[in-house]
């Protein structure tokens, strides 16, 4: 995928994220770009490792690096969080060169914005490893074994979380298939 | 015979780095003496003369760094009890000294597999899904099982290659290996994006021997106060830093974008790399029928800095030979000279501007006249847990000014043959804002 067409997708993810009340740290932007690239394939595509919060793409977080020093996107300290995110001085510009991108998968990347806008890093974390076993497992592995396999994983993370976070997870999947 | 139970390196930048006799046999290996031979800044010494010194002792520079890292850490006073619960092997003293030791020898193996004149041709000249981690898994793997052997405890191979090589290059390598958590953090330590002494060595090492005082930063005061610490927000166990070592941080950080935008960026460097690249393309296309370096390891490690040096003085002699024009650009410095840089005014106007003036040039010129070489710093943006006096933890990106303003270095060069120079020059003042601006009206990428 051409590097213009990347960064307009991550700049609509981000508009998206703030335009849902989302504070819009990085870790914000790395799951709804997981759920995209997992929920609708044809929109981006990454490749996510199981590491920091769950699921997260190194190459994701280049680019994000790279967009906020070439000014698509830039940063408000949060304090006490980390900085929030927001579009830079390039992304309207960037936006004018794929209008059929952004007409084709506006509604899919603003579905997923509004699913994790709120959400808190912890909660992202669940929720983003809960989709990666979900997807990982057979289709009927049923809710209790995937919550443990989430905790067998993440032992930070208490299993009544994960089995709210794989409930949830089931439940987004649902729905994308309206998209 | 030799009994001494350490052996010891004198080194410039560490004092004293010692080794133990089992190690001391994977130091001695050839795989590891190789790296004697092997530049660790490619041809940068015909900018900075004296960045001669070579990955060698770079990799004894990280295992020493690596260690002091892991007895930080791992020390009692040093870590919470909840990270404890997350990390049963941090109190366990059989399993530390087993992993102090995996720790050290990862690192002194961490850049087995480098090329010849270290980055210089990874990207183009190995075959596609090759690069050199995937070489220096290979050679662990194949050539390292003998000095291994005589380690007590035995070490699992598996345990180097998941700590020396990191998730990130490992997932393309070996998809099947996964990380706990203790092993994500043990990694993090040699190739961690923010703390690995990986960048920690290279950079005071390559500083020093460049003789530019902006590579270095406090390294003893950041490593004595690097923690295993909860995430503030996750509560996923981190490498972060305690507040008193918070400077030493941002002072490492700032080092990295100092280094990266005057040294390893430097336009003079980059077009020598793209000329000893040329250079490499072509001789291994006439050796091997295939412009890339072996991937078999008893070839491979035949290869190093001295063979390729040979074969460009051989090339530079004989005119005739088809790659005489690379060697003559190299050892009559008759490289081809910086025209365009990119910069945020031309950007704004136009945001691929350095390939819209490159093939404005190209079209005028001919391609054969001009060079493009584009490369953005990796890493993100810097985000660690910080500790502060009143047990707090909190993101580094909100404590520290310093870290949300820190820039990446974004390079884009365009350079011309010399014979050009002035009528491309010329050229350029005359038409290049036309050129943007036309450029960008007729620009629909879809």
């Amino acid at each position: 995928m051409n590097e213009l067409k990347r960064y307009v997708i991550v700049i609509s993810v981000v508009e998206g994220l703030s335009g849902a009340k989302s504070w819009c740290g990085e870790t914000h932007i790395q799951k709804a770009i997981y759920f995209l690239e997992k929920l609708f394939p044809e929109v981006i595509d990454y490749p996510f490792i199981l590491y920091k919060h769950g699921p997260f793409s190194f190459e994701l977080r280049d680019d994000i690096g790279i967009m906020v020093a070439g000014q698509f996107l830039k940063l408000v300290p949060m304090f006490p969080y980390g900085p929030r995110i927001l579009t830079g001085e390039l992304a309207g510009k960037t936006k004018e060169l794929f209008p059929k991108t952004l007409m084709e998968h506006g509604k899919r990347i603003n579905f997923i914005a509004e699913k994790l806008a709120e959400k808190d890093v912890g909660q992202l974390e669940t929720l983003a490893t809960a989709l990666y076993i979900t997807l990982e497992s057979h289709p009927n592995t049923i809710i209790e074994k995937r919550a443990r396999k989430l905790c067998e994983l993440k032992p930070h993370i208490p299993l009544e979380s994960a089995k709210k976070g794989i409930e949830e997870v089931d439940q987004i999947i649902k729905e994308a298939q309206r998209y | 015979m030799n009994f001494k139970l350490k052996h010891e390196f004198r080194d410039p930048i560490h004092g004293f780095i010692k080794v133990l006799s089992d190690e001391r046999r994977i130091v001695d290996s050839p795989p590891l003496q190789r790296l004697r031979d092997v530049n660790q800044l490619g041809l940068t010494y015909l900018l900075y003369p004296s960045a001669t010194h070579k990955r060698f002792e770079h990799s004894l520079g990280v295992m020493e760094l690596a260690s002091k890292v892991f007895d930080v850490i791992t020390a009692l006073d040093n870590y919470k009890s909840e990270i404890a619960e997350l990390i049963p092997e941090i109190t366990d003293e059989d399993k530390k000294k087993y992993w102090r030791r995996i720790v050290r020898i990862a690192a002194l193996c961490h850049d087995i597999g480098h090329l010849p004149f270290s980055h210089v041709g990874e990207k183009d000249l190995l075959p596609e899904d090759w690069n050199h981690e995937r070489m220096s898994v290979e050679i662990i793997e194949g050539k390292l099982k003998e000095p291994f052997g005589g380690i007590t405890p035995p070490v699992r191979v598996e345990d180097v290659i998941k700590v020396a090589i990191g998730p990130r290059r490992l997932t393309g390598i070996k998809p099947e290996l996964q990380f706990s958590l203790w092993e994500t953090i043990l990694a993090e330590i040699i190739v961690g994006d923010v703390f690995g002494v990986d960048r920690m060595d290279y950079l005071l090492r390559d500083s020093h021997h460049i003789g530019v005082a902006y590579g270095k930063f406090d390294h003893f005061r950041l490593i004595d106060t690097l923690r295993i610490l909860p995430d503030p927000q996750s509560h996923e166990p981190k490498l972060g830093v305690e507040i008193g070592g918070l400077h030493a941080a941002e002072s490492l950080l700032l080092a990295r974008y100092f280094m990266f935008s005057q040294v390893y960026l430097h336009h003079i460097r980059r077009i020598y790399d793209v000329h000893l690249r040329e250079f490499l393309k072509s001789w291994l296309k006439k050796r091997r029928n295939e412009p890339f370096f072996p991937t078999d390891i008893e070839e491979f490690l035949t290869y190093s800095d001295s063979l390729i040096f040979v074969e460009l003085v051989k090339a530079f002699k004989n005119q005739s030979a088809k790659e005489h024009q690379y060697a003559k650009r190299i050892f009559e410095r008759n490289h081809f000279r910086l025209l365009y840089e990119r910069n945020p005014s031309d950007v704004k106007t136009n945001l691929e501007a350095v390939n819209v003036i490159y093939g404005a040039l190209c079209e005028k010129f001919g391609t054969e006249n001009f060079i493009i070489d584009e490369y953005r710093e990796r890493g993100g943006l810097p985000d660690f847990p910080v500790i502060d006096r009143n047990g707090e933890i909190l993101p580094s990106q909100a404590i520290s000014d310093v870290l949300s303003k820190l820039p990446l270095a974004i390079v884009g060069f365009i350079f011309v043959n010399p014979g050009y120079e002035t009528e491309a020059q010329k050229w350029m003042d005359t038409n290049k804002a036309s050129v943007l601006q036309k450029a960008k009206e007729e620009v629909k990428n879809e």
